[in-house]
């Protein structure tokens, strides 16, 4: 049954079936989110993790002080830096601009915090040019961290990860990682970015677009 | 389960894509900085399509949406990326000057805005119901020459319950990594500002 709320005065019966047809679609794909969800907090508990250290504005910083009041979860995001170039990830940085704006709402329910391998200043200074202003931003003391996240490779190559900790009393458990590619391709932390899905409602759709600085 | 959930939101988005044109529309109009602006004008040179966000505005209160203001913090952030390949607006029944106090409240400085001319859009949109109550609502239009076509509508209710646009908000995904997943929280518009004074 066409919703009428979805069509507009003058729609014809060529539309309205098609749009009906893209609705049930729409709910199936709602209902697997939710689906995928549900399977992702019934993961087992993963491995307690090492007391891992930060920089904060010039403060050391442990990964269990990154759990606040009663918030037993924590979200991290790990921004790709380029040391060679000295130079921040755009796609990194697209993600995160979304991310500033809707922090106050996440931090309501789970910690959330950006690391990057960058120095602390660097990203200092790259967070006041995109103007990130509501997110905590801390670098990483060492490569260990990165490097047990998959955020960095051997030969100290970066790429983008999400990754969730749990507190589990005086312990740290990983929880789950998530990273841009996935099985091969892209796209795999879209759902973390309204860009695309803003795109992917238009006739035009994303297509090979990229983001810049 | 992460790579199908991938690859069917993409199939989703083809099939949208795969829309028939919907109905030519009459020249709705805006009250943007005190001038009039047309449907029609919010399209750029050389940007065929506009995205438009509909922001809840209850009159008897004064008051926006905290939902509609959490979807609209995400798409401030990103607002320079979306308009490299779309026009993108946010719209409201509230008069112009509180929509704009409203952005600077919540920091929306990315953000085009106008406020309707009268109901007839809300209700042709389906962004406010025959007695005037609200909805969110988010719509896209495409330029075919002089006239201006329906192309999507959607709604935050999808076949009598809500998630309808979660897509458009990290929020939801961010906390659906959790184990704790989202539960049965919403926002407010009290915590948001009780984060931003202890920021």
């Amino acid at each position: 049954m066409a919703d009428s709320s979805l069509l507009m005065p003058g729609t014809d019966e060529a539309y309205r079936a098609a749009r009906d047809r893209l609705r049930d679609a729409e709910i199936d794909l709602r209902d697997r989110i939710e689906a995928v969800a549900a399977m992702r907090r019934s993961l087992p508990p993963g491995p307690v993790v090492p007391d891992y250290t930060f920089t904060e504005h010039g403060n050391r910083v442990h990964l269990a002080e990154l759990f606040e009041g009663d918030k037993s979860e924590l979200i991290v995001y790990h921004l790709m830096y380029w040391a060679d170039d000295d130079e921040f990830c755009p796609m990194c940085s697209l993600w995160l601009d979304g991310l500033n704006g809707i922090a106050p709402h996440v931090t309501q329910r789970a910690n959330f915090v950006v690391a990057t391998r960058a120095p602390f200043d660097k990203l200092q200074t790259w967070a006041t040019h995109r103007g990130w202003n509501r997110l905590r931003l801390l670098s990483d003391d060492g490569p260990a961290f990165a490097r047990d996240i998959d955020a960095e490779d051997a030969d100290g190559r970066p790429d983008s990860t999400v990754a969730v900790f749990t507190k589990d009393g005086d312990q740290v458990r990983h929880f789950y990682t998530a990273h841009p590619m996935l099985d091969d391709r892209e796209r795999g932390i879209d759902l973390l970015c309204p860009v695309w899905h803003l795109f992917d409602l238009t006739p035009s759709g994303r297509g090979d677009w990229y983001g810049t600085n | 389960m992460e790579i199908d959930l991938r690859d069917r939101i993409e199939a989703v988005a083809a099939m949208r894509r795969d829309l028939p044109p919907g109905p030519v529309l009459p020249e709705y109009t805006f009250i943007e900085n005190g001038a009039p602006v047309r449907l029609s004008e919010l399209f750029a040179a050389g940007k065929p399509h506009l995205i438009l966000y509909h922001l809840m505005y209850w009159v008897q209160d004064d008051s926006f949406c905290p939902s509609c203001s959490m979807w609209i913090d995400g798409f401030n952030g990103i607002a320079p990326h979306v308009r490299q390949r779309a026009n993108f607006v946010i719209a409201s029944r509230a008069p112009f000057d509180r929509l704009q106090e409203w952005a600077a409240h919540r920091e929306w400085h990315r953000l085009r805005f106008i406020s309707d001319d009268g109901p007839a859009f809300a209700r042709d949109i389906a962004a406010e119901d025959a007695e005037g109550n609200p909805d969110s609502t988010i719509v896209v239009f495409e330029k075919e020459g002089d006239c201006v076509r329906h192309v999507y509508t959607a709604h935050p209710i999808l076949e009598h319950r809500g998630q309808g646009i979660d897509l458009l908000t990290p929020v939801y995904a961010l906390l659906d990594l959790t184990p704790a997943g989202r539960g049965d929280w919403d926002t407010s518009n009290e915590a948001f500002d009780v984060w931003m004074q202890a920021r």
